[in-house]
């Protein structure tokens, strides 16, 4: 008979299907939209870089920005978030706009700093180590002849990966650039990524600019521009490469650092949803909970079987070879030769990560070559998301014990 | 228009997750049609191995019926075991019937039959196999599994090793039967997993193959 571990399976088996069923059906809906937009809107654009310690990059971003092809770039403006290295002097060299500040912390601080400098009717942020490609601003400034839209979104890749957590990521990216792009048919994209967004600088004023208290001011300024009835975009052809964390350690800084945003934002709205009407936020937000508490819940019931299984693997296996009997459980044989609803509901979810995973690739003009791209797409769906929530765990542990820094 | 897509891919999950459930409650159905059919089958091949004992011990008591009767219940009992192993298997398995408890009450007590018909042909033959009562929990999980299939393990390589001089018959002390409740109040057993040696010697926890050959002398 079913056990709870069973039925908490059958749930999670059920969520995730509806999930990957959902996807499915926004890429059929996708499909039948035609998204050539005319390029005939041009309104003025400010870039805006804030940079920290970014001597390294900075001249490259500065060039990729002025090698835009856009005819109404009003200004490009540096902000020097108090380095101690040549950012500064680098930029101003390279004949941008440089405001200075003393370091804060998160990047909420230089972004609102520059706000009340912004000429342009469109505020571009760029982070100092990503290069969006020459004709990504003006595909991406087509989305704004629509009034309500707040945000444009763009397509966000991985610069030179090279390192397995680095292919890992380019993966990751990849997915990710495509889900927002479905998620725009929800009205539920809930993030500005960083390394190339678009805001109507008017819209971004007023309702206060980014959140200070906010350690993902990205995922914040995403969920307000929703909670207040705007719209945000996704660009798929506007194209952006940027600087990832190169090694594991930096990895996990970052995405622990993302999921106690993510956390903190859910906390500041949740309960504003409860006591408002009908809100664009809402399936964002739900989509949002329900993946993280989802994550939490697989993950622990992940764990349980793991522990289980190996102890009884380890208890067989050694008691087995010194007693010179077979040293593999028939136990173990009897669930790998046999299927019944676990393992076939199990294979079902596998192929439709594998689906998303190349219709991912396909739609964003991607390719998986060879062997090497094969193995990391394993290591990916194998290992790689089973990480996120052992990270969201760690978050919430270091929100609750108050020991936050960006 | 969001609130149609989402029905939309409500929908098609229910379908799938339901085509799901029935495919899986269908194929626990057939592997428990198979089952019984199979426990019938044994059944009748019991009840005509035991007729033909009785038949023999009538009319034919020589040395032939004698090596007849015992070759008769060596390929039964060889046949039942092997349909245990297909038996555990199964009920591994299955999820969504319950149904199997019952056959496998059947089961044990087709092999408990077995084995009080092989120790009394083997007074009556004086033949010189032995046997093995092992006796395991229906509900053990876990690292109890483990230590059963571990000994089951050990068995199995016993009954290669023994060359046909050994027979075993896996009993379940916690299903709910009276007649095994006689063993275990006769000869003491109280925890699994244990295994009796011709109805002599009990041996409590994981036994390892040279215990047995040493005790069986094989």
């Amino acid at each position: 008979m079913l056990g709870i571990i069973d039925i908490m399976f059958l749930v999670f088996v059920f969520v995730t299907m509806f999930f990957s069923f959902l996807f499915l059906v926004l890429y059929l809906e996708h499909r039948k939209r035609d998204e050539k937009i005319k390029e005939d809107f041009f309104p003025t654009v400010s870039v805006v870089i804030p940079a920290f310690n970014e001597e390294k990059t900075i001249l490259s971003t500065i060039n990729a920005i002025k090698n835009l092809n856009y005819p109404n770039l009003s200004e490009i403006i540096v902000v020097d978030d108090g380095s101690s290295d040549k950012t500064r002097e680098l930029a101003e060299s390279a004949g941008v706009k440089v405001l200075t500040k003393e370091n804060q912390g998160q990047k909420s601080f230089p972004l609102n700093f520059a706000l009340p400098h912004v000429k342009g009717k469109i505020m571009a942020c760029v982070d100092a180590d990503s290069y969006p490609e020459p004709n990504s601003l003006r595909k991406a400034v087509q989305f704004f002849k629509d009034e309500k839209v707040a945000s444009v979104t763009t397509s966000v890749y991985v610069r030179n990966a090279k390192t397995i957590i680095e292919r890992l990521q380019s993966i990751e990216y990849v997915l990710i650039v495509w889900a927002r792009k479905l998620l725009e048919l929800l009205d539920s994209i809930y993030v500005t990524p960083g390394a190339l967004s678009l805001y109507r600088t008017d819209i971004l004023r007023k309702i206060g600019g980014f959140d200070d208290n906010n350690i993902t001011e990205d995922i914040e300024i995403a969920w307000r521009f929703l909670y207040n009835g705007y719209k945000i975009k996704m660009s798929l052809d506007s194209e952006v490469c940027t600087g990832i964390p190169p090694s594991f350690k930096d990895w996990g800084q970052q995405r622990v650092r993302w999921a106690i945003g993510g956390i903190q934002t859910t906390l500041k709205y949740i309960p504003k949803l409860f006591k408002s009407k009908e809100s664009t936020l809402t399936f964002a937000a739900s989509f949002f909970v329900l993946s993280y508490s989802f994550s939490i819940v697989g993950f622990f019931i992940f764990i349980y079987i793991i522990y289980q299984k190996i102890s009884e693997f380890l208890y067989y296996f050694i008691n087995a070879y010194m007693m010179g009997t077979g040293v593999i459980s028939r136990n173990a044989l009897n669930v790998i030769t046999v299927p019944n609803i676990f393992a076939t509901f199990g294979l079902v979810i596998l192929i439709l990560a594998i689906v998303w995973v190349a219709i991912s690739y396909r739609r964003t003009g991607r390719n998986l070559r060879g062997i090497g791209d094969l193995f990391d797409l394993i290591l990916y769906l194998s290992l790689y998301i089973t990480l996120f929530p052992a990270i969201l765990i760690y978050a919430t542990t270091l929100l609750l014990m108050n020991k936050i820094k960006w | 228009m969001r609130n149609y897509l989402l029905l939309k891919a409500a929908v098609i999950t229910v379908i799938i997750f339901s085509v799901g459930m029935f495919l899986g409650m269908w194929m626990d159905g057939q592997r428990y049609e198979e089952i019984k059919n199979e426990i019938t089958s044994l059944n009748i091949d019991w009840n005509d191995a035991r007729l033909q004992s009785l038949y023999y011990q009538t009319f034919l008591e020589d040395d032939d019926s004698c090596s007849s009767a015992l070759e008769v219940n060596k390929k039964l009992t060889e046949k039942i075991f092997s349909f245990g192993e297909r038996l555990e298997k199964y009920e591994r398995i299955n999820r969504f019937s319950e149904e199997v408890l019952e056959q496998k009450k059947v089961y044990t007590l087709l092999h408990f039959q077995l084995w009080l018909n092989s120790i009394s042909l083997k007074k009556k033959c004086n033949a010189d196999y032995n046997t093995i009562i092992y006796f395991y929990s229906h509900y053990a999980t876990g690292i109890e599994e483990e230590q059963q299939d571990l000994q089951s393990s050990v068995l199995i390589d016993a009954i290669h090793r023994c060359d046909g001089n050994l027979i075993v018959f896996p009993i379940p002390l916690d299903m709910d039967i009276q007649s095994i409740d006689l063993i275990k109040a006769q000869f003491g057993i109280k925890s699994t997993p244990t295994i009796l040696i011709n109805e002599q010697t009990v041996l409590e926890g994981v036994q390892d193959t040279e215990t047995i050959k040493q005790i069986i002398g094989c």
